[in-house]
């Protein structure tokens, strides 16, 4: 079991005969992830490392038949991300949008057009989502990962990977890592990702990776955390040392006023019975305790 | 990007939202034959920061005061921003202040619309008088009663004025890109019109492509080093300490930093190179962090998914070497091809670390 995706998931790439979209394809495919169909308007005939390329996810929907994609991830430049993200979900599929600079509107009215459409979008600007050992949508090293029954919900890229390979060397694999993203709008929140693992039989533990900005670690460890999530949780939280004002790297990842530090956020996660860890190499240790 | 008053108050206008009358002036010199066009004027310094009026940037003036006025504000600087551009405007008899603002809730993921009757104040404060209302977008026939019989409103004339300037202000909000509007004051006149005292504006940067009306940069970013940086596809912050910091990915290096500032060592910047950087970013990155005066060792953290760690490790090499570098460094590459990453710096003599805990430790010592 896992959460979203796993071994019978199959995938779409939008944009798949550029730069990205090929070499993450071709990854995607050596981790196991069963690719059925990219897209890319006016180069259908071709395939790119034996994956057949269509004009629109309609065509391919269509031409595909019982095998037909159910999950897309693009790979867009950001200007187009809301009209890749429309034609996907609009044909009934999910969609991983791994994109970084997506407007924040455009965010708004996928998000939107998701739940018009009862779908799933997880990002933008994430490293996508992965089930070890069966399927990747995503540009993340599969073999930092490993099998298991940890859940992973993460809002940076390589901060998880960091916090992943601790896990897989202490021998704590993992059910299912989704990277919500670290843009102020995930379009999957916090709150869903977490109650989703809740309901993952496989999932016997949760390990939150946050940073600095908003208040949505503050929002779940108030209404979700100890009600609707039970399984035990570790969180590692960045950006302790971060100054008031200043955006860092990440669109999200700024402390507003007296919202969005860590410190708000640890003293949230605690009360609510979140074990927090102070370093990266320090949750399986945490973990181990409440396991 | 923020923009300015005057900015912000240029796009209320092209709104139709109604504003005082105001001019920009550059010099003491427009500043008074500006103000001599109203019998009381307001000399507001356009600067991107809150307390304007606490901090001494908004005064009051006629036209007699207004030389000896306008010479001592262009000649301040208020928190860092020297005061290059006033706004004069027309003095407003107020009866009322109010807060209005449009903003977007993160964790509701949704647009929503925030109105106070006690306004003038800053919004934090304000949210502790109890009196703010808010109301997610769009608004209903339903949920437009509800606001305004929690915001307390029940002059028709007022009503009416505010529900013309909501509706405008939202189109100008989805338009725009903008991440928030706020009006701060909005004030009733004595005579019972509303005005829009006061624009708080910011646009979303990710937007700015297609927002081409808005793009003249708000306040030039002081640091040549932060637009350097951003050019090159790469975020960087400058802190006070003296460790310079490169990692790869935000999370990852604001980790670095907090697990510096744990052992009482005192990061210098935040760089994060992005993703897929290769040698030549990397050397850009070396040259960005090195040019900030006081740094006396290097810290190098990358995990390398997408990004290729040998590349980095030539980066390395290649600057260290045309520089002669002689700054302590210490360097944690793992991830894709880290082997061959381990060899280049090997060859010259750099020693690499796989833990991040044992890199941290080596460069606080």
């Amino acid at each position: 079991m896992s959460i979203l995706v796993e071994r019978d998931t199959r995938v779409l790439v939008q944009g798949i005969t550029g730069t990205q979209g090929r070499l993450h394809t071709e990854q995607m495919l050596k981790d196991g992830t069963r690719i059925v169909a990219g897209v890319t308007p006016g180069k259908a005939g071709r395939t790119i490392a034996g994956v057949p390329v269509f004009n629109s996810v309609r065509e391919a929907k269509r031409k595909l038949g019982i095998k037909a994609p159910n999950w897309s991830i693009g790979f867009v430049p950001a200007p187009f991300v809301k009209a890749a993200a429309f034609e996907a979900l609009d044909a009934g599929l999910n969609m991983v949008i791994i994109s970084e600079h997506v407007p924040v509107h455009d965010s708004l009215t996928i998000l939107a057009r998701a739940k018009a459409n009862k779908r799933f979008a997880i990002g933008p600007n994430c490293p996508g989502i992965i089930t070890p050992g069966q399927t990747k949508l995503g540009i993340m090293p599969a073999e930092v990962f490993s099998r298991g029954e940890i859940g992973v919900v993460s809002r940076s890229g390589t901060l998880t990977y960091e916090v992943v390979s601790h896990l897989s060397k202490a021998g704590l694999g993992q059910s299912t890592c989704i990277g919500i993203g670290g843009d102020p709008i995930n379009l999957t929140s916090l709150e869903q990702a977490l109650i989703l693992f809740e309901h993952d039989p496989k999932t016997r533990a949760i390990v939150l990776i946050a940073e600095i900005g908003g208040s949505s670690e503050e929002d779940v460890a108030l209404r979700v955390i100890g009600h609707r999530v039970t399984k035990p949780l570790v969180a590692f939280l960045a950006g302790r040392s971060a100054p008031v004002g200043k955006q860092l790297g990440h669109a999200g990842a700024i402390i507003e006023g007296t919202t969005g530090s860590v410190l708000s956020k640890e003293r949230a996660l605690i009360k609510a019975g979140v074990h927090i860890a102070r370093q990266p190499w320090t949750v399986p240790k945490l973990l181990s305790r409440v396991l | 990007m923020d923009l300015t008053e005057a900015q912000g108050k240029k796009l209320f206008s092209e709104y139709r939202l109604p504003v005082p009358r105001a001019y920009e002036a550059r010099n003491v010199t427009a500043a008074v034959r500006l103000a001599k066009k109203f019998p009381r004027a307001v000399l507001k310094a356009q600067i991107p920061a809150g307390h304007r009026k606490k901090l001494g940037g908004i005064v009051m003036v006629t036209p007699i005061t207004v030389r000896e006025r306008a010479k001592r504000l262009f000649g301040k600087s208020i928190v860092g921003y020297p005061v290059s551009s006033l706004l004069v405007e027309e003095f407003v008899d107020l009866a009322k202040e109010w807060y209005l603002a449009l903003t977007i809730d993160r964790t509701q993921r949704q647009v929503v619309l925030l109105f106070s009757r006690h306004g003038g104040i800053d919004v934090e404060q304000l949210a502790k008088t109890g009196t703010l209302v808010r109301m997610p977008l769009p608004l209903t026939a339903a949920s437009w009663d509800k606001f305004l019989r929690q915001a307390g409103l029940r002059n028709q004339a007022t009503v009416t004025q505010l529900k013309r300037i909501i509706r405008r202000l939202i189109k100008l909000m989805y338009q725009s890109d903008a991440l928030l509007v706020e009006v701060n004051p909005l004030v009733l006149t004595t005579s019972g019109k509303l005005l829009l005292l006061d624009s708080k504006v910011t646009i979303d940067d990710a937007a700015l492509f297609r927002q081409a009306r808005i793009k003249v940069a708000a306040f030039k970013e002081p640091d040549s080093r932060v637009v350097v940086a951003q050019k090159a596809g790469m975020s960087y912050v400058p802190l006070l300490g003296n460790i310079a910091v490169i990692g790869n990915g935000a999370g990852l290096v604001m980790a670095t930093l907090d697990a510096l500032t744990d052992r009482k060592a005192h990061p210098a910047n935040f760089l994060d190179v992005g993703g897929g950087a290769d040698r030549v970013r990397m050397t850009k990155a070396l040259q960005i962090v090195l040019s900030q005066p006081g740094v006396r060792k290097i810290l190098i953290n990358i995990f390398g998914g997408i990004t290729r760690t040998d590349e980095i490790a030539l980066g390395i090499v290649r600057y260290k070497r045309t520089h002669r570098l002689k700054i302590p460094m210490v360097v944690r590459l793992v991830g894709n091809r880290e082997i061959e990453a381990q060899q280049i710096l090997k060859r010259a003599g750099i020693r690499a670390y796989y833990e991040m805990q044992e890199a941290i430790k080596a460069v606080s010592r």
